[in-house]
């Protein structure tokens, strides 16, 4: 039997007016990884943000794990739906700090050698210590990651990860997650422009355009519709 | 040169006022020269400022010899007027007005309470209405220092603050940085001031008393409790406003609103 970990009905969202999203509905099994997709301004960080709740939907409901987000406290959510943003927005001081911030909140302290496991996953190991002022900005990114994983989440939430990367970092960077995925058998949606790295990445893919849902399927959908090409850049 | 035009103290006055006046103008006009647009705004103040001080004293005329119940009518009123004036520099956060007034009555109102009491400052209205507005005047600076500051450090870290509620951290945790920033550059007039009271400048009160032929030492001390007394409110008041507003850039789902 197969169970959906994210069940999404009719999900919505209007600011001043506008829907910026809307009547977007999906499921996502667990351990799956889902690419998200479409044009700049198609919603596919509102979309993200709903999930982690850092945005109020307008309408419709989103499930994890058959419950409700709204009827859980938002930080017991935010824990257990992991968000890797687009710019690390690293906190101060040294990578140690960052990477124990998330379970510090609920009151655990991690050790050294969880920290350094963490660091050793995504590449960084021996970086405890490192100010995150002299930390290149795939550097930035792994940390960013690590610092996430640190919570354990169920889901993860990947807003264009490798966006801000020059083509061989980006490249490195989606190896490395990628890995982390399969080895961990994370639940993820995945956020990107780049259909060449869409199709070395989704098991599930959600095609938006101006707030909607223009296709959801499998793989093909990225061979099959041409207009992708054109459009994502 | 003045005394050679009159001999009226009140003439006297009026002739240094103006001749001040003269002084800003001309400084704010250079300012203007060099693209510094601050002529009208300052202007503005300045006559402003002088038309109310006048008017203030008039009031205290009528004030000091009436009853002592007088005196925190006066002070309350000072209050509405320095929130009016906090608030307009940071009208884009919520609930402004009732958090700046709240917080000037609860530090000023607290400090002013337990000084009578303790005998630091005496009850009649001479002592209290202007220390009283010393404290109301300062608390208002800090306290609209403290969140136009936490207004920027919200906007130029909106990120940082988001990236760790993603990652499960309370409302507070979240902008706990934000507000301890805030709040010490709210501070550092007031400790600028501490630090360097008598060593380059010797303060209004204590020429005041010095003018009148008060003994130096006592009104050296008399002129440390206040600026020790502005320094405490200070820090009070711009804690207090922050903390109030806290609860309100966030809604119920620990989202932060935007400002």
């Amino acid at each position: 039997m197969t169970t959906h970990l994210l069940e999404v009905r009719d999900l919505g969202r209007q600011s001043e007016g506008t829907w910026l999203l809307r009547e977007i509905s999906f499921s996502l099994q667990t351990g799956k990884l889902m690419v998200v997709m479409g044009p700049s301004g198609s919603g596919k960080s509102t979309l993200l943000r709903m999930l982690n709740r850092l945005d109020e939907p307008s309408s419709g409901s989103i499930l994890l794990d058959g419950v409700d987000i709204t009827t859980l406290p938002p930080q017991s959510l935010r824990r257990r739906v992991g968000m890797v943003m687009q710019s690390p927005h690293l906190f101060p001081e040294t990578v140690a700090d960052n990477i124990r911030f998330g379970p510090l909140q609920r009151g655990k302290q991690l050790s050294d050698e969880d920290v350094e496991r963490l660091l050793s996953q995504v590449g960084l190991a021996g970086f405890g210590e490192r100010s995150i002022k002299k930390l290149s900005g795939g550097e930035a990114a792994r940390v960013s990651l690590a610092r996430t994983l640190a919570n354990e989440p169920e889901l993860l939430l990947l807003d264009e990860p490798t966006a801000a990367l020059d083509e061989a970092m980006s490249r490195e960077i989606e190896a490395l997650i990628a890995g982390l995925l399969q080895e961990n058998g994370y639940t993820a949606i995945w956020i990107t422009h780049h259909v060449e790295q869409a199709k070395r990445l989704a098991e599930q893919v959600l095609l938006l355009d101006q707030g909607r849902c223009k296709a959801l399927g499998g793989v093909e959908l990225l061979q099959q519709d041409s207009s992708i090409h054109g459009k994502m850049g | 040169m003045i005394h050679y035009i009159t001999q009226d103290p009140l003439w006297v006055r009026i002739f240094q006022a103006s001749g001040t006046m003269l002084l800003v103008f001309l400084a704010l006009f250079v300012a203007h020269r060099f693209g510094i647009k601050l002529l009208r705004e300052g202007g503005l103040a300045l006559l402003r400022g002088l038309l109310q001080v006048v008017g203030v004293g008039l009031l205290l005329v009528a004030v000091f010899r009436g009853p002592s119940w007088l005196a925190p009518i006066v002070l309350l009123c000072m209050m509405g007027i320095g929130t009016q004036i906090a608030s307009s520099r940071v009208h884009k956060l919520p609930r402004t007005r009732t958090i700046i007034f709240s917080s000037i009555l609860l530090s000023v109102g607290v400090s002013l309470v337990l000084t009578l009491a303790l005998g630091i400052i005496e009850t009649r209205s001479t002592a209290m209405i202007p220390i009283g507005s010393m404290m109301i005047a300062n608390a208002m600076n800090t306290i609209s220092l403290a969140l136009e500051r936490l207004q920027g450090e919200i906007k130029s870290h909106t990120g940082q603050i988001e990236a760790a509620l993603s990652l499960g951290a309370s409302p507070a945790q979240a902008i706990a940085p934000m507000i301890q920033t805030a709040v010490q550059a709210s501070l550092i007039p007031r400790i600028d001031t501490m630090r360097s009271l008598g060593i380059v400048w010797i303060p209004g009160l204590m020429t005041g008393m010095l003018l009148g032929g008060e003994d130096p030492l006592r009104s050296a001390l008399y002129q440390f409790v206040i600026v020790a007394l502005i320094l405490g409110v200070g820090a009070f008041a711009s804690l207090s406003a922050v903390l109030m507003l806290r609860p309100a850039l966030f809604n119920q789902a620990e989202q932060l609103l935007e400002n």
